[in-house]
């Protein structure tokens, strides 16, 4: 699979006064001026044939896919709801939005969507949850290797200067331009390992678990580099006290803009708790107590739903690591029902069924 | 007014000075991340840093405050409130920032003055900092916010790195006085340094990555408020809080009271319009039900009915709301995609 | 009572924060969900003057602020009225108020009805509902000084019989001299035998005249729709028809963002608008 630049918006043409013979040397003008991006071409094209046929055929009101976002980092959201919007669909490297989260705003009319492995275990908890029904949304699955956090990749080579992006098995090549030229490309090399979302890096289900067709052959699963749950064991293996500590400076950092909250798929509820005035259990107030309480009772509302998709630690704006909590509550899900949310349609959700056999509370504390 | 030069190696000197009298709010690493806090030492401040996530305006507007406490005494209540006059000095705030707080100035003034905020900032002196790479998602130059600064934008020194030395430049008596007091810490700046500081500054624009033409735009808007366009932006917008809470302009609060038995306080804190209860009435109508409408009432309020009512537009160009959007909800492209859709129609 | 005055860098600020505290002194249930209070503040030098239509703030500690419509009129001081329906938390509290116990005001606020423009003039006044309450201020203000206004007519409807308030007033304006009132129901009972039917029907027994006539209507917003509508039709100006807006408030002063409809703050620059101002706001209502 290659990803090249095959539409590079906000390119120049200039005179280079000291090269005259090299006139007209194309320059890549910063990136968010003009916005370059790289696609997937086989799978752009796939994507977008499928979703033209969809939408004339009428079988979907909205297609939800990605487009090119404000930098080559970055893709945005996109519905498209008209055959010839279909050409703003991309699919690249950098496509990470769980567009599942829109589901809860459309659960009435009948939507396409893309989805990776990651994001169609989210759609599976809806299912089960009774939040949408199976017949109104239409899944167009994407097997996925795995996508770049424009964070690490941001780290390692300046994001404005990037022309290019390709990929070839575990290696990911970055092409720059010189102090923004493009006559003299430098070419990057990195393990894509250190390049993706550490949930890509220890992802279990590539392949989406429930589609209605898929694009592109089913992938193997990546060979994982290290445990899953280090973060989690890191700090489990801490004192009660330092854990706390721990906690409350990350959440000193929150400014309460619930980000997390709204772009969670799973967090559907039609009046958020935060949200209700009368009675207004708990204020938009970032104290410090407030703070816990809405993380702790996010967390404790996600048990057995939450499927780690990770979005609600991408969007955090102050870095919090939101994701090891509900790392935690997946490891511990699976350690006391060997339950994990998100894989398997008829399977109940272990805090909605009591059996005989249940431990006690008192063997849980033990 | 004589400029100065203070060289980086006595920097720490310089801040010691300013912490006599003040606190100090400085650009630090908070895991990992800049973000303006009050400082114990100078050698806390993170000297590479872009903008920060979080404007340092909120120290002068902060995320929540409380307006009063209040106490019940038999059938009657006692109440006390407190103004914040601890002097502060913010150092290395950027020119969009400082402009951002003339922008607030004009709300938290005017007929009833507001006492919590006007008080933060008479007690706060401003140390600016040129920005010589403008950040990826930066267009302060549309608005004349950066990335210099002139004397009317209200920073009271200047500070422009030149490598092995600040060049800092006096804008008011307050930095006057503080120039004053650290003499002995700098030499007077050349007009060679002068004009080294006037080419970083036409540099620095021209490095700016991103534009927005103001140009016709209010008006292409009243022509657009009941426009699809905003039914179509909108649709990918999460109603989150992350593009207002960063933006070093909008001043939206909330006002409730927290309690336990007879005492409590009442506070406010930062709200959104793009949150879905913004405008939400008792009794459940919504003058604004759909996040088509919130978001709207964003852009609007910002780049339209600010415009009527202040003569600018609320917005600095700092990109924060961009660089924090989860779903890469682009101000720059919104806006220009409004103006295109009136000259389509055109 | 506290001094708001505070002395800051040279400057001298007021706190526009600070509720004054005032008790309790006077109750009466209107209706199954609306009551009037009668106010007095503990600080009995206060000089709170205030012109019919603007609103308070009132505070229930602990519970928060709201923004409510005075009733009671400029010309009659000895205490203030307000009329609450009971809504959510704030209202609910309101409602659980007896004789005695305080509350916090901070006031008055808003523009109010324009009385200047209404002298030598006839003023028709309508309302809906709860939104009777600012009007009675007005109305009584015109009363007290009824030499200087014209005809007035009142138009009032509510849901049910049972919904009306102020039933005692209302007779009692409709036997002040050149002052009619008419009074309309959603739904009647067997008991009522006055008029069924939304207010816009009343506006031919009422025999309204268009000329050297204002219009002042306060109420729920599909009324207003429909009543602004007839008017409209029946050729008045809409310079003549007032009406106050009701948007989500917080701070009453002109900070807090929330009331903002296009390039107004409804809490400082409203809530009285005139037709025209309103067609020219954003269709957000
Ligand atoms: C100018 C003006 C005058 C008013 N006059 C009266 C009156 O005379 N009598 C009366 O009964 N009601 C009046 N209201 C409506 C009254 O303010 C609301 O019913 C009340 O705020 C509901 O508060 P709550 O705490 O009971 O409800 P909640 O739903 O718990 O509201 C929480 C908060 O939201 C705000 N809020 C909610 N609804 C409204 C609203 N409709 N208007 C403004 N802010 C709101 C308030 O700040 C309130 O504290 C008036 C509103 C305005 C804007
Ligand atoms: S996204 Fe981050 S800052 Fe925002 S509410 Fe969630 S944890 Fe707090
Ligand atoms: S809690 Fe976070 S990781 Fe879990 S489903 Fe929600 S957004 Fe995804
Ligand atoms: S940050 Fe983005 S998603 Fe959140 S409210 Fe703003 S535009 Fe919408
Ligand atoms: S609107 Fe966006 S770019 Fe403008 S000042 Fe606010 S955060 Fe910065
Ligand atoms: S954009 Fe929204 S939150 Fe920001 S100042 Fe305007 S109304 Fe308030
Ligand atoms: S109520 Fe706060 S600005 Fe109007």
């Amino acid at each position: 699979m290659t990803h090249t630049a095959t539409q590079v918006r906000g390119l120049v043409e200039v005179v280079d006064e000291h090269h005259p013979e090299a006139e007209r040397v194309p320059v890549l003008t910063r990136a968010r001026s003009g916005t370059s991006i790289m696609v997937d071409t086989e799978k752009t094209e796939r994507i977008r044939e499928r979703v033209r046929g969809l939408l004339s055929e009428g079988r979907v009101e909205y297609f939800i896919g990605y487009e090119a976002g404000s930098d080559p980092l970055h893709v945005s959201p996109s519905f498209v709801q008209q055959t010839d919007e279909v050409e703003h669909l991309v699919w690249n490297l950098m496509s990470i939005n769980n567009l599942v989260t829109y589901l809860k705003r459309y659960r009435k009319q009948r939507m396409g969507l893309l989805v990776k492995g990651c994001d169609s275990r989210s759609v599976i908890e809806l299912l089960k949850l009774h939040q949408v029904k199976r017949e109104n949304v239409y899944l167009l699955g994407v097997p996925c290797t795995g996508i770049l956090d424009p964070k690490k990749v941001a780290a390692r080579c300046n994001p404005a200067a990037i022309l290019a992006i390709r990929e070839d098995h575990d290696l990911v090549f970055i092409e720059v331009g010189v102090e923004g030229r493009t006559d003299e490309p430098q070419v990057l090399e990195f393990e894509k390992h250190d390049l993706l979302f550490d949930k890509c890096r220890s992802c279990d289900y590539p392949n989406p678990l429930v589609y209605d067709e898929l694009v592109g052959d089913p992938v193997p699963v990546r060979a994982r580099v290290g445990g899953k749950f280090e973060d989690v064991e890191h700090l489990e293996q801490s004192s009660i006290e330092e854990r706390l500590s721990f906690w409350q400076e990350q959440f000193n950092k929150c400014i309460r803009c619930y980000a997390c909250k709204n772009v969670c798929p799973m967090c559907f509820c039609a009046e958020c708790l935060w949200e209700k005035r009368d009675p207004q259990w708990v204020t938009k107030y970032p104290n410090p107590n407030d703070t816990f309480t809405f993380h702790m009772i996010r967390a404790y509302h996600m048990v057995g739903r939450c499927t780690g998709c990770m979005e609600c630690e991408r969007v955090c704006p102050v870095d919090i690591p939101l994701g090891t909590i509900f790392k935690k509550i997946e490891k511990d899900c699976l350690e006391l029902f060997d339950y994990q949310p998100g894989l398997e349609l008829d399977v109940v959700p272990p805090l909605s069924t009591f059996d005989e056999g249940d431990q006690s509370q008192e063997d849980l504390l033990r | 007014m004589q400029d100065t030069l203070i060289h980086k190696g006595r920097i720490a000197e310089f801040i010691h000075e300013l912490m006599q009298d003040s606190q100090v709010i400085a650009p630090v690493s908070v895991g990992g991340q800049a973000r303006f806090k009050p400082i114990e030492s100078p050698e806390e401040v993170e000297w590479g840093y872009g903008n920060t996530t979080v404007s340092p305006t909120e120290f002068i507007l902060p995320h929540s405050e409380s307006l009063f406490q209040f106490e019940q005494r038999g059938t009657d209540f006692n109440l006390t409130y407190n103004i914040d006059n601890v002097n502060r000095t913010i150092l290395g705030i950027r020119p969009c920032d400082v402009s951002s707080l003339r922008m607030l100035d004009e709300v938290f003034k005017g007929k009833y003055e507001d006492p919590y905020y006007l008080s933060r900032r008479n007690h706060t002196t401003l140390i600016a900092m040129m920005c010589l790479e403008p950040g990826g998602s930066c267009f302060c130059s549309s608005f004349g916010t950066g990335p210099g600064l002139d004397a009317e934008a209200g920073a009271d020194l200047l500070l422009v790195d030149l490598g092995e030395a600040f060049y800092v430049q006096v804008f008011t008596e307050r930095g006057q006085t503080i120039m004053e007091r650290v003499a002995s810490m700098g030499t007077p700046a050349t007009s060679a340094d002068r004009e080294q500081v006037e080419v970083l500054a036409v540099q620095a624009a021209s490095n700016m990555p991103r534009t927005l033409d103001l140009e016709g735009l209010p008006e292409a808007m009243g022509q657009l408020f009941e426009s699809a366009y905003w039914d179509k932006i909108s649709r990918k917008c999460l109603a989150c809080g992350a593009c207002t809470y960063l933006c070093p302009v909008c001043y939206c609060f909330d006002v409730f009271d927290t309690c336990s038995q007879a005492q409590g306080e009442r506070v406010r804190c930062w709200d959104a319009c793009t949150f879905k209860s913004f405008a939400l009435l008792s009794g459940g109508h919504n003058p604004r039900p759909s996040i088509k409408e919130s978001y709207r009432q964003k852009m609007y309020h910002k780049f339209k009915f600010a415009i009527e009512r202040h003569g600018y537009a609320l917005c600095v160009g700092c990109g924060r709301c961009l660089e924090a959007c989860p779903v890469d909800m682009d101000i720059v492209q919104v806006l220009s995609g409004a103006k295109s859709q009136v000259v389509e129609v055109v | 009572m506290l001094a708001h005055a505070i002395q800051n860098r040279g400057m001298s600020l007021f706190n526009p924060f600070i509720p004054h505290i005032a008790t309790v002194v006077d109750i009466r249930q209107e209706t199954g969900d609306i009551r009037t209070l009668g106010l007095r503040f503990n600080n009995r030098d206060l000089d709170f003057d205030f012109a019919p239509g603007q609103f308070v703030e009132v505070s229930l500690f602990g519970y928060g602020e709201v923004p409510i419509g005075l009733a009671s009129s400029p010309t009659r001081r000895e205490t203030i009225e307000i009329s609450v329906k009971r809504m959510g938390m704030v209202t609910g509290q309101i409602h659980k108020l007896t004789i005695g116990d305080t509350i916090g005001i901070r006031g008055p606020y808003g523009n109010g009805w324009p009385v200047d423009m209404l002298r030598g003039k006839h003023v028709l006044v309508i309302g809906g509902g709860i939104g009777l309450s600012p009007l009675r201020s007005l109305i009584d203000y015109l009363l007290d000084q009824r030499d200087d206004f014209g005809t007035i007519k009142i138009l009032y409807g509510a849901r049910t019989p049972n919904d009306l308030v102020y039933k005692h007033l209302l007779r009692k304006w409709g036997e002040a001299r050149d002052t009619e009132v008419f009074c309309t129901v959603d739904i009647g009972t067997p008991e009522w035998d006055g008029h069924v039917g939304v207010v816009t029907a009343l506006f031919e027994q009422a025999n309204i005249t268009i000329e050297n006539t204002v219009v002042i209507t306060c109420g729920p917003p599909i009324m207003i729709k429909f009543v602004t509508m007839g008017l409209e039709k029946m050729g008045f100006a809409d310079t003549d028809i007032i009406t106050s807006m009701e948007k989500m408030m917080k701070c009453g002063i002109g900070k807090c963002g929330h009331c903002n409809i296009g390039s107004k703050y409804v809490c400082v620059d409203g809530p009285v608008f005139t037709h025209r101002e309103l067609k020219n706001l954003p269709k957000e209502l």
